[in-house]
């Protein structure tokens, strides 16, 4: 079925309210949401992984859908926190990519970069500090500075208080600024 | 931050290629028959051990929309509850039961106030009358109920539940008398008592499913939409006005757990349950502590 461009421009909710009445609308949603999603999985996993945790994800999802809460017109919350799930069954594959692109400087879904000397000396003390996180503390960290979501949203994701979002922020930070000043 | 920001922002975002075939599998998955709603189902269990398994529930009860409030989604809570077999552990036989407990790491050992897992196992008298035995990590600790302990005293064994009033009225006079007895400080001791009775009623879910009414006649009580329970699995919860947030199956509305909360809504602790089952005897574990002293509570 082909979702018409006026569903399209609805919120998120709209959709998903939508589709429980015509399952296929939902695939706007993962149109409008894939390609971030996507990014980021890759950021975390690599591109090996990435396709799956898209996959996952959205499947999740729709099997749910009829749970979402209609208030947020805004579907990343909980498509991140979903994929936060996903992601963290991959922790293995994760470390092992922080830890790859420590020892080798080569992660596979960056493309090359300009100035790769600068980029390395800064990016490679950053994966070996997030490979010292606890995995609810990176979870916090990279929602927010890679998927940009805000501390609220991050609460609603990960299903966990604002504080709690602000203390593992707060934790997560210093023990990064710790593993940078060992370096 | 910016540099973390920064951090392989290279990686573009996924293209049509890329993201072909999750997008067919979403697709395939829409085609899917959903499963039937509406309905209260009986899953078949085999072999006298899975009988008396509670936990991976035997019953499902499913309707069509989300529950509006606090006191609709206890009562299905309730229903679901009510639907599960009673077990009633003989004197003599021991209520095992497998979860994850959550604490804040600063109430343990001063640490910095994070929350921290951990799998824990019991082994308990359903009388309380022996030795019981827990595992928490890799700590086997093998205790005994002192003789005056609270729950013995107050008749809150699990053998005891089976005595314990199911009509909500009689049921909310026992509390309050058994809670006047708790040894936690007066402003918690009927949260404790309703929280342990939750718990314990895994071997008696008809009284869980009374303590669910009783919940929901309390005044404050809320719903909370999307919560966690200690063992990672999403649920839909209800919290009452001292903060602790009771977590059900979303769908089944099956009890899975409870968090408790501080004043400012912080999670700082609370438990959840995988499995529960009697067990004739203790099994054989290589014992890592002997507690030397009675436990009072």
């Amino acid at each position: 079925m082909t979702v018409t461009r006026e569903v399209d421009q609805s919120d998120d909710a709209t959709l998903i309210q939508e589709s429980l009445r015509e399952p296929e609308i939902f695939a706007a949603l993962f149109d409008r949401h894939a390609p971030l999603l996507h990014r980021y999985a890759v950021r975390r996993l690599g591109p090996d992984a990435a396709e799956d945790v898209v996959s996952d994800t959205f499947l999740a999802a729709f099997k749910h859908r009829d749970r979402y809460d209609r208030s947020r017109p805004d579907a990343r919350p909980w498509l991140y926190g979903i994929a936060s799930n996903v992601i963290g069954k991959q922790k293995r594959t994760e470390l092992s990519l922080y830890q790859a692109y420590v020892r080798s400087g080569v992660h596979p879904g960056v493309p090359p970069v300009e100035d790769e000397v600068n980029t390395l000396a800064v990016n490679r003390p950053l994966a070996a500090a997030l490979l010292k996180l606890k995995r609810g503390d990176r979870d916090v960290l990279l929602l927010v500075a890679w998927a940009e979501l805000t501390y609220e949203e991050v609460a609603t994701a990960l299903g966990i208080p604002v504080g709690t979002v602000r203390s593992r922020l707060n934790r997560a930070r210093t023990k990064i600024r710790e593993t940078l000043g060992e370096k | 931050m910016d540099d973390l920001k920064a951090m392989w922002a290279e990686v573009p975002a996924g293209t049509e290629r890329d993201l072909a075939g999750a997008r067919h599998r979403l697709l395939n998955g829409m085609r899917q028959p959903r499963r039937s709603r509406g309905k209260v189902r009986f899953a078949v269990a085999g072999g006298l051990a899975a009988a008396l398994t509670v936990g991976f529930a035997a019953v499902q009860v499913t309707t069509d929309a989300r529950p509006a409030n606090a006191q609709e989604l206890l009562a299905r809570a309730a229903e679901s509850a009510g639907s599960e077999p009673d077990l009633n552990p003989r004197p003599g036989q021991i209520v095992h039961t497998v979860g994850r407990d959550l604490y804040s790491s600063g109430a343990r050992s001063g640490g910095s106030g994070g929350i921290e897992a951990e799998a824990r196992e019991d082994w308990q008298p359903a009388d309380g009358s022996r030795e019981f035995m827990m595992r928490q990590g890799d700590q086997v600790t093998l205790m005994k109920l002192c003789s005056d302990s609270f729950i013995k005293t107050v008749g809150m064994t699990y053998a005891d539940l089976s005595n314990w009033p199911t009509d909500v009225a009689a049921l909310k006079e026992r509390v309050r008398q058994v809670a006047a007895k708790h040894p936690a400080e007066p402003r918690l001791r009927e949260t404790f008592t309703l929280q342990d009775l939750i718990n314990m009623s895994a071997v008696r879910p008809s009284l869980r499913a009374s303590l669910f009414k009783l919940i929901s006649e309390m005044k404050g009580v809320s719903i909370q939409p999307s919560v966690t329970d200690a063992l990672g699995r999403s649920g839909i919860g209800v919290q009452t006005p001292d903060r602790m947030v009771l977590i059900f199956e979303p769908e089944t509305y099956r009890y899975l757990g409870y968090n408790s909360l501080d004043e400012q809504g912080r999670l700082v602790g609370g438990g959840a349950v995988e499995k529960v089952e009697l067990l004739d005897r203790l099994p054989k574990e290589k014992v890592t502590f002997t507690e030397p002293k009675c436990i009072p509570a």
